[in-house]
């Protein structure tokens, strides 16, 4: 045998050592050096086509909000009184008013105006990059069409005041208005072929149409006919303008109707809710949306801060008056909330790369900052956020923006939890990663204290107040205990024996909390009941109180009851065993057979005379009670009449009782009736979706909770698909060793 | 509780290092990572396997021991135990509990008091006496009862791939 071990040993360096030559190692090497440089260069050029078609979409979305916001005024009523008050002041809005105001638009043209606004703003939305980029070169090339007319303007203003009746080119120094104006028509004109792509001679000809009064003045022309000259090259412009779009009408309509069809595959190919998916994430409305929002924001600022000579001491407030006034219409709403969920994705992403920890197997949304934004966007609606005035939108934005940082901070547990729970058990994690997630454990002790603070400076105490304030003590509550937990773990680890009393100490941190939880949710229902009694009933109120009675309390005492159950259980069945000496502990010079650590200090001795450690034995009897060793059926029954057995041996029996001692569950107090007083309907606050959004978050958190309790009594937790239909037969001797037994 | 996983983990990796078994390597795949384990099997004497040299790869779960680890052939091998994915299919690796299906007595099945050692072991003994009576492999399963030859051929083969040697000219 060990002949043959050393040949193929022998072997396998010989095949190791043919197969990794320094030639093939080389090329491996280079081949993977290009080809990694081919990624980065793929995702920059990605980020870049991403920016640049974002960018180029975004006066879309500007054009359509601009004209929401004004649809209801015509352009009589416009003054620059009401203009300066906008977000928009900085503009140069007076001189675009006058100039609307002397052209006398009247009603239909205004209309065709808008309708066109629109026509544009879609296109801006749906064009593919490459057409997007052709649409900005013809708005290009029309205003160099502006700037031609407006140097040929000049041109003929300067003739006139000359005087001279007849051109005499007797000198150089004559030729120069005219060569120089003659020139930049050129210039125009060369500029204006290559945005337009003109591929043909007549097209060609036809674009120095603004250079004809020039020639013409220059081939002796009268004074009083150059106007007409200038005439004749505006009509030639138009009719150039006008043929040129007819030109291409025709390839419009074929790419329009191109991608209708494209459009139709891809619904056919992906399905109805796939296929708006795959719309939605092309033509980049998230991104679109985020932006749009974040211009507007920025815009808003500089007007609070630069025009209105407001100081920083006043960030908070002009922060919250800046988000109130941006949010006017469904589409800044809708970007409010996609700019919400992405800052609240970006810290969670933050977080997640300062502590190093893997992605977490919760729901892909829970942790993509969408809980947010649906919160922010259904608040918005159902309180009418859009129609109310700037006071009362900041208070409720407050509101709102307070319920979303508390979501953020239960998600920011959620993800600092797994890490931290897992770190103790890494062998070679760094110091630097220890520190920096305790860091961020004790941020979320602290942050929720300096978000009640600044939140009860600003808003009044409510209802709503009350139950911000219960989520932050119950995150704060959490954290603690994740930290006394790891530090708790941090000592196991170090241990050389398991210590009995780890489980122990674990199981008092988890009682600690849910009884804080338990604490805060009562505090939160005697407020409630206390603000019905002095405010007056009101069904908000009272359906706020009652999904917070059956959700945050009934089942919260549900769930710590069978805890608490539980872990009663799995104490009594290792205290029914009897303790070893530690005299025969060291006569005896054993290992325990389950953590294979030896059994110096504490063991129990099953009724079969079995030794191990009590914790490992705990564990192992909350999965099946049999004797690891020899599966000897260890029933309440064998427990006392081996022991009774046992006494004759002269062992010391250590018999003690567990404290089963269960709490009692309080009933909660019965609300009692209140006046029949119904508030104003903007006051009408509706949280069952926030707590459908809340109740759903604390499934999963229970389920966690559950699992990650039930831990501590090691239940069976293995998936049984990959053993589900097949089962081997018990035809294999196999013979456990009792080396143990000796 | 993976620290107390982690720390059985190592001390059966020091054992493991310190008296090999015959015929069996194993060690975790990087230091980072102790529950990820690989190991070489050697194929046991005066069988269709022996002087194949087959890898596999163990997954040890968070509540090791008390969950039995998960275990499978990164080589293509051909047995009525082993699934046609590497899987293997063993006692020893089922969850505690009484099998509905009464082919298990439940001392044959996972116990916190089993080790990577035994693991092993079992699978050699395995690779040595197939079990055909309820196969992961039907296939594998039906020709090694009705077929040996052919069996024992594809295992030769199989063997000659393992050690990259050319095909057999039989």
């Amino acid at each position: 045998m060990e002949g043959v071990m050393e040949n193929v040993g022998g072997l396998m360096q010989n095949i190791r050592r043919r197969h990794m030559s320094i030639t093939e190692m080389t090329e491996e090497s280079v081949r993977l050096g290009v080809a990694q440089m081919d990624t980065g260069f793929k995702k920059i050029k990605e980020m870049s086509i991403m920016v640049l078609e974002t960018g180029l979409r975004l006066p879309g979305l500007l054009f359509i909000e601009l004209l929401w916001r004004y649809q209801g005024f015509s352009f009589e009523d416009i003054s620059d009184d009401m203009m300066k008050q906008t977000p928009l002041s900085y503009f140069d809005i007076p001189t675009m008013l006058d100039f609307v105001h002397r052209r006398n638009f009247d009603h239909h043209a205004a209309i065709i105006l808008s309708y066109f606004v629109i026509f544009i703003s879609l296109m801006f939305l749906t064009l593919p990059l490459s057409r997007l980029i052709r649409m900005y070169s013809h708005f290009l090339s029309v205003f160099l069409f502006g700037v031609a007319y407006k140097l040929s303007a000049i041109y003929v203003d300067l003739e006139m005041k000359t005087g001279e009746e007849e051109l005499k080119l007797d000198g150089l120094i004559k030729l120069e208005r005219h060569g120089f104006h003659f020139l930049a028509q050129m210039l125009l004109v060369v500029l204006q072929s290559m945005l337009l792509e003109v591929d043909g001679e007549p097209w060609r000809v036809a674009l120095p149409v603004f250079a004809l009064p020039i020639v013409a003045r220059m081939c002796g022309c009268p004074m009083d006919k150059l106007k007409n000259a200038h005439n004749y090259a505006c009509t030639g412009t138009m009719i150039f303008i006008a043929t040129y779009m007819l030109y291409r009408a025709p390839s419009l309509i074929k790419s329009t109707k191109t991608a209708l069809r494209q459009i139709k595959a891809v619904f056919m190919v992906h399905g109805l809710a796939d296929g708006v998916a795959v719309l939605w994430r092309k033509l980049r409305i998230l991104e679109l949306l985020t932006f749009t929002w974040i211009t507007m924001f920025l815009m808003v600022l500089y007007v609070e801060l630069i025009d209105k000579g407001r100081t920083w001491s006043e960030v908070g407030r002009i922060l919250l008056t800046g988000v109130a006034e941006t949010t006017n219409t469904p589409i800044t709403l809708a970007a409010l909330a996609v700019s919400v969920s992405y800052v609240c994705k970006w810290i969670a992403d933050l977080t997640k790369l300062i502590t190093g920890g893997t992605r977490s197997h919760g729901h892909v949304l829970a942790h993509s900052g969408y809980t947010e934004a649906v919160s922010v966007v259904i608040l918005c609606i159902q309180t009418g956020f859009l129609g109310m005035q700037v006071e009362q939108k900041t208070i409720l934005l407050a509101l709102v923006l307070y319920i979303v940082i508390s979501a953020l901070l239960q998600s920011l547990f959620e993800i600092i939890e797994v890490v931290l729970l897992n770190l103790p058990s890494s062998p070679t994690a760094s110091r630097a990663r220890h520190a920096r997630c305790i860091c961020i454990a004790l941020l979320l002790v602290v942050i929720p204290f300096f978000t009640t603070k600044t939140m009860l400076a600003l808003l009044p105490i409510d209802i709503y107040t009350a139950i911000i304030i219960a989520n932050s003590a119950t995150v704060t509550a959490r954290a603690i205990g994740v930290i006394l937990k790891y530090i708790v773990l941090i000592v196991e680890t170090k241990s050389e024996e398991p210590w009995e009393g780890i489980d122990d100490l674990t199981y008092y941190i988890d009682c600690a909390n849910k009884g804080i939880e338990l604490l805060a949710a009562k505090v939160v229902m005697v407020f409630g009941c206390m603000q019905v009694v002095k405010v007056g009933f009101s069904f908000a109120t009272f359906a706020i109180l009652l999904f917070h009675v059956i959700v945050n309390i009934y089942k919260r005492l549900e769930h710590t009851v069978s805890f608490i159950k539980n872990r009663n259980a799995a104490v009594k069945n290792i205290n029914r065993l009897s303790k070893a000496d530690v005299v025969q502990l060291r006569e005896r010079e054993d290992v325990c057979a389950i953590c294979f650590i030896e059994m110096k200090e504490e063991a129990r001795i099953t009724p079969c005379k079995h030794y191990f450690h009590g914790p490992c034995l705990r564990k192992w009897l909350a999965v099946k009670m049999v004797c690891p060793l020899c599966y000897t059926y260890m029933k309440e029954d064998d427990f006392d009449s081996k022991s009774s057995s046992s006494g004759t041996l002269n062992e010391v029996q250590q018999n003690e009782e567990g404290a089963a001692v269960e709490e009692n569950p309080e009933n909660p107090e019965e609300q009692p009736e209140a006046p029949n007083a119904e508030r104003a309907p903007g006051d009408m606050f509706d949280w069952d979706d926030l707590f459908g959004f809340r109740a759903e978050r604390e499934t999963r958190n229970r389920n966690e909770q559950r699992i990650h309790g039930a831990r501590d009594m090691w239940p069976l937790l293995v998936d049984n698909d990959a053993y589900e239909s097949d089962s081997d037969a018990g035809s294999e001797e196999l013979v456990i060793e009792e080396e143990n037994n000796n | 509780m993976a620290g107390y996983a982690l720390k059985r983990l190592m001390t059966e990796y020091k054992e493991l290092t310190t008296r090999p078994p015959e015929g069996i390597i194993a060690a975790p795949i990087d230091e980072d990572n102790f529950f990820e384990w690989e190991c070489l099997i050697t194929g046991p004497e005066e069988t269709c396997f022996a002087n194949g040299v087959f890898p596999a790869r163990i997954t040890f779960p968070q509540d090791y021991p008390l969950s039995p680890p998960k275990m499978r052939f990164t080589c293509g091998i051909f047995h009525p135990n082993i699934y046609a994915d590497g899987r293997v299919c063993i006692s020893i690796l089922h969850a505690p509990g009484d099998d509905p299906t009464g082919y298990e007595l439940s001392n044959e099945r996972w116990s916190p008091v089993q080790s990577i050692e035994k693991i092993l072991l079992s699978v050699v003994s395995m690779l040595a006496e197939p079990n055909d009576e309820s196969p992961a492999n039907v296939s594998a399963a039906k020709m090694w009862r009705e077929d040996r030859a052919q069996f024992e051929k594809i295992a030769d083969s199989l063997v000659r791939k393992t050690l990259c040697l050319p095909a057999s000219e039989v």
